[in-house]
């Protein structure tokens, strides 16, 4: 089956600064994107377990959007604004997909 | 002293209290005890829902007054005035960098609507009867103090602007549309627009469980607070822990003639001196990671949540209920 080269963007932040990012990838913009909820994890300041905070914040959640490699290269420097002062993970990877035209 | 220790005793043999004590306890003790986060945004969202309803059907019944303008005044003055004693105060006794400090005051110039709610029930019991409105000063008293924090550590934050012109972008909302500012002012309205009738047509829903709710939600809040306290032991040194617990007792010592001036009732006083001295803990670290996240979450949090709510809850509200019986003699 003949697949087609595009870039998957992940993102791990706090929850409070989630709408933050899913606006940037709005204003690229890019197709779509999924946010997952964090269940725990561990960083530099320990671990953490979500059910275990009370409040957004110290709560962490995943976004990942599939994108084309254009629209990856204005998201990234985008995100970075965004996300710099702030806890979290940016990761880019090379992806297949089967429906080119759905990104 | 007496009626002090006699409070803080009924206080602390309330069923709500000791519910907060098990989970503190059961937390510090290594217990893994937790409630899942959906059902802990559930009963708080009830709580909120009805505190709110309650103080709008008895404002209803109330009228608006000259005192319900006053208290929201005192409110909001408060809410600014406290972070300025506090950030003075953290730069005089500990090293705090200027952004974990001005951070750290916002949120004692804020309030926890818990420990609001916790008060209005220990107040209710003691035979007090606070007016309906202080819900709304409840609420008019979230905000100040983030903007407050916000000019404290103006050069951080404007460092921030200049970076990201998109920086302050989320902040409105989470300032002033937080889900319980939402809810509390929401059901506050209801609860004055349809008065009696209304409180008839939910009473079963929203007074008969309360107490029973409030236990499950305390029994959480301590878990949540003792392990606050264990994340406190090791980011706080003693003059901070000091600071977290003697700041209360200056928050409501400066509402004290503020509620004087407001012309509230013994139960008002109580719960004003309460609103000063709480410390935010839900609504404050969410602004704060998005205008301020380079100021440390373990310091604010540890203080706010490990050291003054417990600290509130179980000798605070006593003692300012006792002090609001002693000067206007209710």
């Amino acid at each position: 089956m003949k697949t087609h080269a595009k870039k998957q963007m992940t993102v791990i932040c706090e929850m409070p600064v989630m709408h933050r990012i899913t606006r940037v990838l709005d204003k690229v913009p890019v197709t779509g994107y999924t946010v997952f909820p964090a269940l725990s994890g561990r960083g530099s300041e320990g671990t953490w377990d979500r059910d275990r905070i009370i409040g957004d914040a110290g709560r962490m959640v995943m976004i990942v959007s599939v994108m084309s490699v254009e629209q990856a290269d204005v998201a990234i420097d985008r995100i970075y604004e965004a996300l710099e002062p702030q806890m979290g993970i940016i990761t880019v990877a090379d992806v297949d997909v089967l429906r080119p035209e759905r990104f | 002293m007496e009626a002090i220790l006699q409070l803080a005793a009924a206080n602390i043999l309330s069923p709500p209290v000791l519910f907060f004590i098990l989970g503190f306890a059961g937390s510090i003790a290594g217990s893994q005890l937790t409630l899942p986060e959906a059902v802990a945004k559930t009963l708080s969202i009830y709580l909120m829902l009805a505190i709110g309803f309650k103080g709008g059907v008895a404002l209803a019944a109330e009228g608006l007054t000259l005192a319900l303008m006053l208290a929201l005044l005192a409110g909001i003055v408060l809410s600014a005035l406290i972070p300025l004693v506090a950030f003075f105060i953290l730069q005089r006794i500990s090293k705090l960098p200027r952004i974990d400090a001005a951070a750290a005051a916002a949120h004692y110039g804020s309030i926890s609507i818990v420990t609001f709610v916790a008060a209005t029930q220990a107040v209710r019991s003691i035979g007090l009867e606070p007016e309906g409105f202080m819900v709304a000063v409840a609420a008019a008293m979230e905000t100040p103090a983030i903007l407050v924090a916000l000019f404290l550590a103006r050069s951080a934050a404007k460092q921030r602007k200049a970076a990201d012109p998109d920086a302050g972008e989320g902040l409105l909302q989470e300032v002033f549309l937080n889900s319980s500012v939402v809810v509390l002012m929401g059901a506050f309205v209801i609860g004055a627009v349809t008065g009696a009738e209304g409180m008839a047509a939910i009473e079963g829903f929203i007074v008969v469980p309360f107490t029973g709710v409030l236990c499950l939600f305390l029994l959480d809040m301590g878990a949540v607070a003792g392990r606050g306290m264990a994340q406190a032991r090791k980011v706080l040194d003693a003059r901070l822990v000091g600071f977290g617990l003697f700041m209360p007792f200056i928050g409501a010592a400066m509402a004290l003639p503020f509620a004087l001036i407001a012309g509230l009732s013994t139960g008002g006083v109580a719960l004003l001196m309460t609103l000063a001295a709480s410390a935010s803990y839900i609504a404050v670290p969410a602004a704060m990671r998005l205008a301020l996240p380079e100021a440390r979450p373990s310091i604010y949090l540890s203080l706010s949540l490990g050291v003054t709510f417990p600290m509130n809850l179980t000798i605070g509200i006593p003692a300012y209920a006792a002090v609001a019986r002693l000067v206007t003699g209710g």
